[in-house]
């Protein structure tokens, strides 16, 4: 708390105040009637994290949450947002390699995480066989789940990288499709497992 | 199937779509996506009252926020 007017030049200073990682903060409260309480600038805090292998130092409002921070202040609008309450996982990001929904991780819990979204998974170009596979298979409808979808199957892939239909499926029960294109999801990432495993 | 019909090019093959790249890599933009010059953001205050007659609205408070533009409000018997 306090210490906002000075958010802006603080920028390059130690940051003794930052969360240890994850660390929950304390909750204020809310307050139903706001009118009555005085208008004062959020707190900050300054965390560093590494997204998609760029290291960020960034100053955060504590209230900001990770697809916040991710979209509307780095610019990666490739994490959507779809419910904003834990529900869609059209937000899953992978933090230290674990998806996670990024509506609900507080931007401050990151200090110090390594987080990869959409945009980090090709490399010059160059997709992985799991994009490759959403291609082939028409994964992508209106794609606005895509992304989500993709990041929790990469997740698999590094833990299972031969999975059956049914581990894909128990994987990704918590992304959903409102096109309903689970049958073109899962036959796509099936078969970027068997790329990947190096299948004869 | 008669040796006259020619053997077709694209109906019954798969068809890359234009957009599938972008939509695989996060590029592709959707609405909320956008940011244009002078780009204003609204938030909406709902009723805490599930039925109620509204005699008023005071929106002076909203009003007096920093960098608030316009309050778009219901004005009762308007």
């Amino acid at each position: 708390m306090g210490d906002t007017s000075a958010a802006s030049s603080s920028r390059q200073e130690g940051h003794p105040t930052a969360m240890s990682h994850r660390a929950v903060p304390e909750c204020s409260g809310l307050t139903p009637d706001a009118t009555t309480s005085a208008i004062t600038a959020p707190s900050t805090t300054a965390i560093s994290l590494t997204v998609n292998g760029v290291n960020h130092r960034v100053e955060v409002e504590d209230r900001w949450t990770l697809v916040e921070l991710l979209r509307d202040h780095l610019d990666l609008t490739g994490t959507k947002i779809g419910c904003d309450r834990s529900e869609c996982g059209a937000c899953t990001v992978l933090m230290d390699g674990k998806p996670v929904y990024a509506c609900c991780q507080l931007a401050v819990w990151a200090d110090g995480a390594d987080v990869q979204t959409v945009e980090g998974l090709a490399h010059d170009g160059r997709l992985t066989p799991l994009q490759q596979a959403f291609i082939d298979h028409n994964a992508p409808q209106c794609g606005f789940c895509t992304p989500g979808q993709l990041m929790t199957a990469t997740a698999l892939l590094n833990t299972a990288p031969r999975p059956d239909a049914a581990q894909v499926k128990q994987a990704l029960v918590g992304n959903l499709c409102r096109c309903a294109n689970y049958n073109a999801i899962v036959e796509a990432v099936v078969a970027a497992g068997a790329h990947q495993g190096g299948a004869a | 199937v008669s040796a006259a019909v020619q053997p077709l090019t694209t109906v019954g093959h798969v068809t890359p779509r234009v957009d599938a790249v972008a939509r695989v890599t996060g590029q592709a933009k959707y609405t909320n996506d956008l940011k244009l010059p002078g780009m204003l953001y609204a938030r909406v205050l709902r009723s805490p009252h599930p039925h109620a007659r509204i005699r008023r609205i005071d929106t002076s408070e909203a009003s007096r926020l920093p960098g608030v533009r316009a309050v778009i409000t219901h004005v009762p018997g308007g």
